[in-house]
């Protein structure tokens, strides 16, 4: 049988090179070659000035800190939840609880988070001053604080709900192709409680499923921006950040040091990864440790009762956030003290109307173009390999490069060579740099589904003699027609959520509700700000509402039509 | 008449399954084999299906023309397995429809199908709703629809209770006999092997 390879080479290109390609492109100026300001002379020199500036190792300690203990709170979290869930067989509510929170905004989760944290904040208010006894806000450094606690806290909290619905599909796909469950009942068998054998049998057949995608967090994670720009301190920021305020500034020279401290950016993101391997393995050694069920049942008695507090601690403070923001946004007159504003106003958001048509067109428009074309490029490329299961899995893999190397790093560079070559295009430039971040998240939502369908539903079909094409669209199509529709809509609220694509891509000239939030949050009216981030809450949800209504709704029902 | 001229399927280099055979219409060839022998992956590559993790040598001839480089939905070679694999979003009349050549009068044809087999007013019905019994009736129904050259059973009984399995063997068989095609049908089951008549191989080799 004929594979049509075309499709996943041009998938992976257009994934890939913009990726590899812009991480060589920052390479070359940190060593001091840049032709187009005249720096032809390899040189160390640029590295040595950052290692020497103020604050760098700093910056350093803090980037790989506030990702490694993140990512490990989340990771740690989303295990408890997993093995008490499990436990109780509440995984698919858990799951459906927290997509929500899945498809918030980094931006928007990090206002909403401040509000609630900041010393004027609602948290502070419920509390005031009954409790703490402030009748004027305290003068703490939070939630900017300088060891970066309330960021570290903060991408936990963001990546919570991703880490455990990466969880929960693995475990279902575990699930049905292995004897979990007689794993687990001879475990039980053997003393073991349920919460016991989830961790000790369990966990080291789904683990290695989810190892990948956790690397992929971490790297992201480490070379966030948003949370760190909005939530962490400022003298010394992430690398990332530091990175962005090198590349923002107007003296040219300091694209140079950007180079630097995006191979700075890259070497820390090896670094984070290096030091979660070693957490692996000491993870693995007090696993082994438990395995004896009076032991075990004993250590993990107490969780048990955490979990649900633990729980309604995290959504509680979602819920707060989210109805935070919501206040503020029609907040008139809010002096501190009052837990609710002491009148409304529409005025926020009528200001806000007037400036917030372009960019609320813009990012509809890149995000539900790009959304669209990762679907269909990647709708084609699971077709042409449908019979090559080896090609397809080359793909899933290739398709995490982007993944795995910092965002900033090759969107800096990736933006660098696009905008050069499509100069006359910015919004060209854009459009790409957010495909290359969007396509892996589109091709992950609907692989495994895709793998899922019955092979023999498919023969059935074509020896009933339907074309490639009649299979796809009267039978595939109405049966993946949700997950086609979930595709779509992550892929469009990732877009919407991209702040750095669009900036780095359009040079600055493209404005959506992201880069607007992200703007004013750095200084603007926190009631303006608050509008901004409940649009920019309300886009995915809209697009997710809209995409569930016409899978469920039977829009795209199949059957063929009688005569 | 259906023709395997000198096949042989490989896997990883190394050859999995040998057949040489004829099936004259009407015919039955049935191979027997336990879990893992190949004869899966026969039916597969004379449908058109082989995982690209096999390749095969040989000819399959069928009526004369040579298919084995046609596309599965040009081989006009129909497929049965043990489940009915009826497609779950439409209704058995559409599920019957799917492959059916004949495009004028379809409502009637399809109505005048289910008569034939007691399933008479069960059109708009969906898979789901049906009994594992009625569900291989439509299935068979499906197949038949298509109007195959060959039929191909995949260890079609294997999945039914004992009592469905003896009266629904029984009638599926009885069907396939009336259509004068060549059928191929690859089971474990010695019962199975025993109630049609026609050439036995049996497969001894694992993979």
């Amino acid at each position: 049988m004929t594979i049509n390879k075309w499709p996943a080479v041009l998938l992976c290109s257009l994934i890939i090179l913009p990726a590899l390609g812009g991480s060589i492109a920052v390479v070359l100026p940190a060593f001091g070659y840049l032709p187009a300001l005249e720096q032809t002379q390899f040189t160390f020199s640029i590295f040595n000035q950052l290692f020497s500036s103020q604050g760098f190792y700093s910056s350093v300690r803090l980037t790989i800190m506030s990702s490694v203990f993140s990512i490990l709170i989340a990771v740690i979290t989303s295990l408890i939840f997993a093995a008490y869930y499990y436990e109780k067989r509440k995984l698919a509510s858990l799951s459906t609880s927290l997509r929500p929170l899945l498809v918030l905004p980094h931006a928007a989760a990090a206002i909403a988070i401040g509000f609630v944290l900041a010393p004027s904040g609602i948290l502070i208010r419920m509390l005031s001053p009954d409790v703490t006894g402030f009748v004027l806000p305290p003068s703490w450094a939070i939630p900017n604080d300088g060891f970066g606690l309330v960021m570290t806290l903060s991408l936990a909290l963001k990546e919570i709900p991703f880490i455990m619905l990466l969880m929960v599909s693995v475990i279902y796909q575990v699930q049905r192709t292995s004897l979990f469950n007689q794993y687990v009942s001879a475990a039980q068998s053997l003393g073991y409680s349920a919460f016991s054998s989830f961790i000790l049998i369990l966990w080291p057949q789904i683990y290695p499923l989810i190892r990948l995608p956790i690397f992929a967090v971490l790297v992201y994670t480490s070379a966030s921006i948003e949370i760190p720009l909005i939530l962490g301190p400022s003298s010394p920021s992430t690398i990332a950040i530091t990175l962005l305020t090198s590349l923002n500034d107007v003296d040219l020279q300091q694209r140079l040091t950007a180079s630097a401290l995006a191979v700075v950016q890259i070497l820390v993101s090896v670094v984070s990864i290096f030091i979660w391997i070693v957490i692996e393995k000491l993870g693995e050694k007090s696993r082994l440790m438990l395995a004896h069920p009076n032991k075990a049942n004993t250590i993990f008695a107490p969780i048990k009762y955490i979990v649900r507090l633990l729980f309604f601690i995290i959504v509680g403070f979602m819920l707060i956030a989210f109805f935070g923001i919501c206040l503020l946004s029609i907040a008139g007159h809010w002096p501190f003290k009052s837990v609710l504003p002491l009148n409304f106003t529409l005025q926020n958001w009528m200001s806000a109307i007037h400036s917030i048509q372009t960019p609320l067109f813009n990012g509809l428009w890149i995000g539900l173009t790009v959304a669209l074309v990762c679907l269909g490029l990647c709708v084609t490329t699971l077709e042409a390999t449908s019979s090559s299961i080896k090609l397809r899995a080359l793909v899933t893999k290739l398709i995490y490069v982007p993944l795995l190397i910092p965002m900033v790093v090759f969107m800096f560079g990736a933006s660098f060579i696009v905008t050069l070559y499509f100069e006359f295009s910015p919004i060209f430039s854009v459009l790409l740099l957010h495909f290359v971040v969007v396509a892996p998240y589109v091709w992950i939502a609907l692989v495994q589904q895709y793998e899922d369908l019955d092979p023999r539903l498919i023969s059935v079909a074509k020896t009933l003699g339907a074309s490639q094409m009649k299979v796809f669209v009267e039978v595939k199509l109405p049966l993946l027609k949700q997950t086609f529709a979930v595709a779509f809509a992550l892929g469009a609220s990732i877009s919407f959520s991209q702040y750095l694509p669009t900036l780095l891509g359009g040079s600055g000239n493209i404005d959506t509700i992201t880069t607007e939030a992200v703007a004013l949050a750095s200084g603007g009216s926190r009631r303006l700000i608050s509008v901004y981030s409940l649009i920019q809450i309300i886009m995915p949800m809209v697009v997710f509402s809209i995409a569930n209504l016409i899978s469920g709704r039977g829009l795209l029902r199949g059957g063929n039509k009688l005569a | 008449m259906l023709e395997l001229q000198n096949v042989k399927i490989y896997q990883n280099g190394k050859v999995i399954l040998s057949v040489n055979e004829q099936v004259e219409p009407g015919q039955f060839l049935t191979i027997m084999g336990r879990s893992g022998s190949g004869k899966s992956t026969l039916l597969n590559w004379i449908a058109g299906q082989l995982s690209s993790d096999f390749n095969a040598k040989g000819s399959l001839i069928l009526n004369g023309k040579r298919l084995d480089n046609v596309a599965t939905e040009r081989r006009q070679i129909g497929l049965m397995y043990q489940d009915a694999l009826l497609f779950p979003h439409m209704t058995v009349e559409q599920n019957i429809a799917f492959g059916m050549k004949q495009q004028m009068n379809k409502k009637q044809i399809i109505h005048d199908y289910l008569q034939s087999v007691d399933l008479e007013g069960l059109g708009e019905r969906m898979p789901d709703s049906l009994s594992g019994g009625q569900q291989s009736r439509v299935s068979l129904l499906r197949l038949m629809a298509s109007e195959p050259k060959a039929i191909l059973l995949d260890e079609p009984f294997s999945n039914l209770d004992e009592e469905v399995k003896i009266t629904t063997r029984q009638f599926v068989l009885d069907q396939l006999k009336q259509t004068s095609v060549p059928v191929v049908m690859v089971t474990h089951d010695k019962e199975d092997a025993n109630a049609v008549s026609g050439k036995l191989i049996s497969l001894n080799s694992s993979c």
